[in-house]
């Protein structure tokens, strides 16, 4: 048996480019129609999250090399379909992505913090610290001949906030090592934070 | 089950860290004060025989015997599984952690 923390994750887009449409199957571009090519800015409607905006870069003469690259936008999960609406400057119609984890920041719609195995234990919290923006935090986990850390990514850490965001954390993580049998959530982040990845170095 | 020590970090909130394989705590410095405690664990060790601890950094100083108090908080905390212990209790509840990395846990040199 094992429990762990659950950590829901901001749910923003990667900053790197989806596509292009001719190999990446999560994008549809049945009912999208080539005029020019370019690199409209354009909304993304549809999906569980808001705020993102695909900047749709078209090449070739062809609709074929279309790729997305998404500001961030938030609360988004895997499974979500936008449609970007064309500009008609430079192609009518509409572009649909499924989103998928790799598309999210975190990989995932929320990150998995699980208890070590025989002979680890987490240990504490690492408050956020001015050297990382206030924006990283770690869980101290110790296990035989080493210690492990659990970077938790974060948006909108600040001095004046650090200390909240970590109690947040600390608070699952005494919860969790507390009770065996049972996940739990990471709740009551201050407003304005959001955790962008989970990672296990 | 952990248990844990709980600090103070400010006037309402605190955070813990886990003490369940502590046996040793100690002020870093041999010094009759400081504001460094060191936290020392018996862990299984794969090879060798490393010393892990944990330097829990205090807002101001405290004694010797305010350290040796905190390890018999340790033993106590560690005959109720699933425990939590107040370093208050000790320290009083104004004696806050650094606002700066207040826990830093590495692998150290055996306590003298």
């Amino acid at each position: 048996m094992q429990n762990g923390i659950i950590v829901p994750l901001s749910g923003a887009f990667i900053a790197g480019a989806i596509g292009p449409a001719a190999t990446d199957t999560q994008l549809d571009i049945s009912a999208m129609t080539f005029v020019l090519n370019g690199t409209p800015s354009l909304p993304a409607t549809g999906g569980s999250g808001t705020g993102a905006v695909a900047t749709v870069t078209i090449s070739g003469g062809a609709k074929t090399a279309t790729t997305l690259t998404f500001s961030a936008g938030t609360g988004y999960k895997v499974g979500d379909v936008l449609t970007i609406a064309g500009n008609t400057t430079n192609f009518t119609g509409s572009i649909v992505l499924t989103v998928t984890e790799e598309d999210l920041l975190g990989d995932e719609t929320e990150g998995y913090i699980n208890a070590p195995g025989a002979g680890g234990f987490w240990n504490c919290v690492l408050p956020p610290e001015t050297g990382d923006s206030f924006n990283i935090l770690y869980i101290s986990q110790i296990e035989s001949d080493h210690e492990r850390l659990w970077k938790i990514t974060i948006t909108g850490g600040s001095s004046g906030n650090h200390n909240d965001v970590a109690v947040c954390f600390n608070r699952a993580m005494v919860q969790a090592a507390q009770r065996p049998m049972q996940d739990i959530t990471v709740s009551g982040l201050p407003a304005g934070v959001a955790v962008s990845s989970v990672v296990l170095s | 089950m952990a248990n844990f020590m709980e600090f103070n970090v400010d006037a309402t909130d605190s955070l813990h860290l886990n003490v369940e394989n502590v046996y040793r705590v100690g002020l870093k410095a041999n010094d009759p004060t400081d504001a460094n405690v060191m936290f020392y664990y018996n862990v299984a060790s794969a090879s060798g025989t490393n010393v892990w601890a944990c330097e829990v950094t205090l807002a101001s100083a405290i004694s010797q015997k305010q350290a040796n108090d905190l390890e018999a908080l340790v033993r106590r905390v560690n005959k109720q599984p699933g425990g939590i212990v107040k370093a208050a209790d000790v320290l009083g509840v104004s004696l806050f952690l650094a606002t700066a990395a207040p826990f830093a846990v590495a692998n150290t040199a055996q306590p003298s």
